[in-house]
């Protein structure tokens, strides 16, 4: 058993046990989900170094050998992933300090908190394709129960459509897991790559990868698939939309990129085909919805969708640059998100609204958050200093490149009008001096709320401004990461032995 | 019998994504269930499952090399147990929008509820 393989799951699964121990406390709660979200940084550090110079880490669980029991393996776009996961856990942890008050922690906050850090790690690390699918579950649940806990009255609608829309999906998964069982037999996936090399039944085999598509567009907010997340990240506390923005959809993107070049990346001809199409809907689509709402976490959910198409915009290329401009953007993007969710929860407490049309002139009554606005705001539309802009700028050379013309413009397009959406919102909220004749109801929060509320967002921001004047920190990662997908030979053997 | 299997689960997927597309969210609930169920099936149906072979060998030098497969019967119960937690839940919130919104339809849902950008208080 290797341990610094196995604690970035296991530290949310002992934190949850403990904050379940103290139950009553919310205080005590708060301080071990904490602790537990610190140790989780620490841990998804160590493996990550400890991946930069094995390359794969493997465990096999109760030490049956590969094929038989379940796998468990690190490579370098896991550990990046369960780095940027803990950092954002951290962040969220500290927002929820005065966020989630102490009625929605005694009803169990905290504790479907950690249990899906701990699904999020665990399908980042998992090796075995039915405990992908266990973990998924598991992640669900725990995302209904924080989505369910908020102060407001119970948003049912968009409950019920995450909710059915994402069961159905899982569904589906399972739906091709049975399938790709009755073929092969297997379930590793390192076992599964080597009998779908050698299997000559390649239409069956085309199927099954259309339905996992199916499954992980609804997980990752695809172009006709996405509905269920802007009706549903806006109607439950801040906390809880942060997180889901940061992590949810990526662990869905996650699963696309390791499924799709270790198992179906033999007959991926068509498939990146429909994977293009789906894409250039998406980015098109998510963004002219942002440009029509006039709610900020409703703007950021529909920007959210559209930006998913640039992480998927590697896969459906293929190319080395191509790659590792997706798990670039993608890390910057997880940071990028929660801050700006973070951000629109902390307009909502300073100034009672997050309408566009309601709050005016923060530039005047909040200089300090503008500026962190405009940071993260124009990070996710790719200004040039910032962490946003050398994403970009990799994947449209790559997508240019590798002759996808159209793919180039609407990436290109996606981002001027991304501008155009932070742009609209800089002007309404914070250059706009009139002040309406809505009269919104703050709370009065205290210097310490005040600071609880804002250090995740500053030490977010200077994350994003970090990877924006050193990337190539990240960019080393990312290459190491996109040649790590690409070589799939590299982790059937990490799995398989010689 | 395999024949027959396939069969049921052609015609349960029919029915449950029937009952998936419905307005009223009970059917909603039971075209989940019935999914699930049909799933299960089929992982029964093509999960290579040997009759009639000992799940167990004593001796490793048998020369019988025939023994049972209890993979997808691990998975089956695995789904099957997911499937009860998570049917748990949507039954709950079935029943919370029963109570509090006096109606299961989702169309009507819709107008039961306000319009999330004007959350806070205006006056």
């Amino acid at each position: 058993m290797n341990w610094v393989l196995m604690l970035p799951i296991l530290i949310p699964i002992v934190t949850a046990i403990l904050v379940f121990f103290s139950w009553h406390k919310p205080n005590l709660q708060r301080f071990i989900t904490t602790l537990g979200c610190l140790a989780l940084i620490l841990s998804a550090v160590i493996l990550l170094l400890a991946v930069l110079k094995k390359s794969y880490l493997v465990s096999q669980m109760g030490s049956w050998p590969a094929p038989f029991g379940i796998t468990v393996i690190a490579d370098m776009l896991s550990s990046l992933m369960i780095v940027a996961t803990s950092l954002v856990s951290l962040c969220v942890v500290i927002f929820s300090y005065v966020d989630i008050n102490k009625r929605c922690v005694r009803r169990g906050f905290y504790p479907a908190y950690c249990i899906l850090l701990a699904g999020v790690c665990g399908a980042l690390l998992t090796g075995d394709l039915f405990n992908l699918y266990v973990w998924f579950e598991i992640i669900l649940i725990a995302s209904f129960v924080l989505l369910s806990l908020s102060e407001e009255k119970l948003h049912l609608e968009g409950i019920v459509k995450y909710s059915v829309l994402n069961l159905i999906a899982t569904l589906f998964l399972l739906t091709a897991i049975a399938f790709l069982y009755g073929i092969t037999g297997t379930l590793n996936l390192a076992d599964l790559a080597i009998c779908l090399q050698h299997t000559d039944n390649t239409n069956l085999v085309s199927t099954i990868a259309v339905i996992f598509i199916v499954s992980f567009a609804i997980k990752a907010a695809l172009f006709p698939v996405f509905f269920w997340l802007p009706a549903a990240y806006h109607t439950t506390s801040y906390s809880a939309s942060a997180l889901f923005s940061g992590l949810l959809s990526k662990v869905g993107v996650y699963a696309l990129l390791r499924i799709f070049t270790l198992l179906f990346i033999k007959n991926s001809h068509y498939l990146q085909e429909i994977l293009l199409i789906l894409i250039n809907f998406t980015l098109l689509i998510g963004i002219i919805c942002a440009i029509a709402q006039i709610e900020l976490r409703r703007i950021f959910s529909f920007a959210l969708i559209s930006h998913i198409g640039y992480m998927l915009v590697g896969l459906a290329i293929l190319t080395p640059l191509a790659l590792a401009g997706s798990i670039f953007y993608m890390i910057q993007h997880m940071l990028c998100i929660t801050s700006l969710f973070l951000l629109s929860g902390y307009i909502a407490y300073q100034t009672g609204s997050t309408d566009i049309t309601k709050s005016r002139n923060l530039y005047g009554k909040f200089p300090y958050l503008s500026i962190f606005f405009f940071i993260c705001a124009f990070s996710l539309a790719g200004m040039p200093p910032l962490s946003g802009f050398w994403a970009k700028i990799m994947l449209i050379s790559a997508a240019f490149i590798s002759h996808s013309y159209l793919t180039t413009l609407l990436l290109v397009l996606t981002s001027l009008l991304t501008i155009f959406v932070m742009a609209r919102i800089w002007q309404n909220m914070f250059l706009h001096t009139a002040e309406t004749p809505y009269r919104c109801i703050a709370p009065v929060l205290t210097f310490n709320q005040k600071l609880s509320l804002f250090l995740p967002i500053i030490f977010l921001t200077t994350l994003i401004i970090f990877i924006g004047f050193m990337p190539n920190i990240l960019y080393t990662l990312s290459n190491i990461a996109a040649q790590q997908i690409l070589n799939p030979q590299g982790y059937i053997h990490a799995v398989m032995g010689s | 019998m395999e024949i027959l299997l396939c069969w049921l689960v052609g015609v349960l997927f029919t029915v449950s994504i029937y009952l998936l597309l419905n307005k009223n969210l009970v059917r909603v609930l039971f075209g989940i269930m019935l999914i699930g169920s049909s799933i299960n099936l089929l992982i029964f149906a093509i999960g290579h499952l040997t009759y009639n072979a000992p799940a167990f060998i004593n001796n490793p030098n048998s020369p019988s090399t025939q023994f049972a497969n209890a993979l997808p019967q691990a998975l089956i119960l695995t789904a099957i147990v997911i499937g009860f937690g998570v049917m748990t839940f949507s039954l709950i919130l079935i029943t919370k929008a029963w109570q509090e919104l006096n109606t299961v339809d989702e169309d009507k849902m819709r107008f039961t509820e306000k319009n999330p950008s004007l959350d806070q208080v205006e006056s």
